[in-house]
């Protein structure tokens, strides 16, 4: 083959599909491994970032082609818009760390500005009320981080109970995203989570709210199924199961040209650096099978 | 009132009412928003899990409390279900509320006074250097130089001494924390030293120099000498080169 035939492939491979920047969310436990040849994008979770004594760059000397901002405490279903001191905050980490994207949860935490925190986000009823709010504040989130080039994406949840609504989770959330244009951090666990729970298929939820998403993200992790509670909870605590993986190849085919960046998420029970490294470099591996054998 | 206003009052009512109630495990409140096949035990489920991290971050946070407290998990316990975590609760909000509902609501010993007086100051610490984020890291990056200009500080009359902007006074009225022949009641300053926070327990005449340094700092030695006649040179020396050491003044 001559040289200027690879090239040629080489460049109708790129212009066909882009791999996604794939990358952990950063943990300390993770940090070492950070400069595997897999990853080229990292997460960086804003509440651990935030410690007031830190000195250095969240990130170290460290480069990476793709940086997301990853916050718990929009709470974009609330009916207040979320408070400026917030969105300061997360702007600034964003800034020092020279990250492109901010996300956060597509559920409530708090009830009113100066209100109550429930520690964790739980889902919106599904009703054109909080379509409203929910879209409001989104619309104001992203106004305030277009301002520094600043993309802002909006995650799906995984919840243990939903209130009594009007659509279903996928109807809502292609709402969400086709009204305010924003970008979706697809957690794949979360889907399949809910799936279990609630009896849907999750292949058909990424399929139906897929087409709203101007620009995607995903998140990966594994949890744990609770003989008791009859649940799978999104523990972050396990390996990535099969059926995620599978989901996270559906993904990745109905998100062609739209995905930027793949994140897994790890916070119990951590593993050893072999198996860092090979769920890492299996999320690359599928990617690139997927995006540029074809 | 229109159709929408009214959605925005309603809503926001549903959303108050489960906050309120779920932030303290109270589930009952929510039944009559479930959807059809949900029950308060899925709500459980989720506030019991959401408590028990509240009340691992607090014992976590407030770990010295240990040696003062027998009953420390119930004191937490008791209160992460009469108080809501606060909206935007970072870092050691909540374990600094903690604190304050403990002194408010329980009559304590002195030696326990001083254990939360010791979290609490450690707390404003980290609050001080979140508001002075600029001032923390301007001051820790001077003071990374203090080995070069320690040496050069006797004998360079430009250079001038820097307070560190991140410290807090307590008082401690027992020795519980300090060593057995301080005097009590004495004040301690907590500073930040890096990512570390120490603390440091002054005189009257060192406490005077640090109560100098912050009114009119940064000032050279000549000029410290100027403002403060009494004291001799070797002693505003002796104090610098300690204070300059232990990370509670910098040079520049």
């Amino acid at each position: 083959m001559s040289l200027s035939m690879v090239d040629t492939a080489r460049i109708a491979t790129s212009e066909r599909f882009t791999v996604p920047g794939i990358g952990y969310a950063l943990r300390e436990q993770n940090r070492d491994i950070l400069n595997d040849p897999a990853i080229n994008a990292v997460e960086i979770t804003f509440e651990r970032a935030d410690d007031p004594l830190r000195i250095d760059r969240y990130l170290g000397e460290q480069e990476f082609e793709h940086v997301g901002i990853h916050a718990l405490k929009l709470s974009v279903a609330s009916p207040d818009a979320p408070g400026r001191d917030y969105l300061d905050a997360l702007l600034a980490i964003a800034e020092e760390n020279d990250a492109e994207s901010i996300s956060d949860h597509l559920g409530f935490t708090r009830d009113a500005q100066h209100g109550a925190e429930m520690g964790h986000f739980a889902p919106p009823p599904f009703t054109p009320a909080a379509l409203d709010a929910t879209c409001r504040n989104i619309d104001f989130v992203q106004t305030f981080f277009a301002r520094r080039d600043r993309r802002f994406y909006i995650e799906n949840i995984a919840y243990l109970f939903q209130f009594e609504g009007t659509m279903t989770e996928a109807e809502f959330f292609y709402r969400v995203l086709k009204n305010t244009r924003c970008g979706w951090l697809l957690d794949v666990t979360n889907v399949y989570a809910n799936a279990v729970n609630f009896g849907f298929d999750a292949d058909d939820f990424i399929t139906e709210v897929m087409p709203a998403a101007d620009r995607v993200q995903l998140h990966l992790a594994g949890g744990v199924f609770d003989e008791q509670a009859g649940l799978y909870i999104d523990s972050h605590s396990e390996s990535i199961p099969e059926p995620v993986w599978s989901l996270y190849r559906h993904a990745l085919e109905q998100g062609r040209r739209k995905i930027d960046a793949v994140f897994l998420e790890r916070d119990q029970n951590y593993p050893d650096e072999r198996s860092w490294r090979r769920e890492i470099r299996q999320t690359r591996a599928i990617a690139e099978e997927i995006y540029c054998s074809r | 009132m229109t159709p929408l206003a009214s959605n925005k009052i309603d809503y926001r009512d549903q959303i108050q009412r489960c906050v309120q109630s779920m932030a303290l495990g109270c589930v009952e409140d929510v039944r009559p928003f479930l959807a059809d096949g949900m029950t308060v035990g899925h709500v459980k489920l989720f506030t019991d899990g959401n408590l028990d991290k509240r009340m691992a971050k607090v014992l976590d946070q407030v770990e010295l409390l240990n040696a003062a407290f027998d009953n420390l998990n119930e004191l937490v316990s008791e209160y992460i279900h009469q108080v809501p975590l606060a909206a935007y609760d970072t870092g050691c909000s909540d374990s600094d509320r903690f604190l304050r509902w403990l002194k408010l609501t329980h009559v304590t010993s002195l030696e326990q006074h001083d254990h939360i007086a010791c979290q609490l100051a450690r707390h404003e610490v980290e609050n001080s250097a979140r508001m002075n984020r600029l001032g923390h890291v301007r001051f820790q990056e001077l003071h990374s130089l203090a080995d070069r200009l320690t040496a050069e500080w006797q004998t360079n009359s430009r250079l001038r001494i820097h307070l560190n902007p991140i410290r807090i006074w307590a008082t401690f009225q027992t020795n519980v924390l300090l060593d057995a022949e301080t005097t009590t009641p004495t004040d301690v300053l907590f500073f930040a030293n890096g990512h570390q926070i120490r603390t440091s327990a002054f005189e009257d005449a060192g406490k005077e120099f640090v109560e100098t340094l912050a009114s009119h700092g940064p000032f050279t030695l000549t000029d410290w000498k100027r403002l403060d006649r009494s004291t001799s040179r070797s002693d505003l020396i002796e104090f610098c080169l300690d204070a300059a050491e232990m990370g509670l003044v910098a040079f520049g």
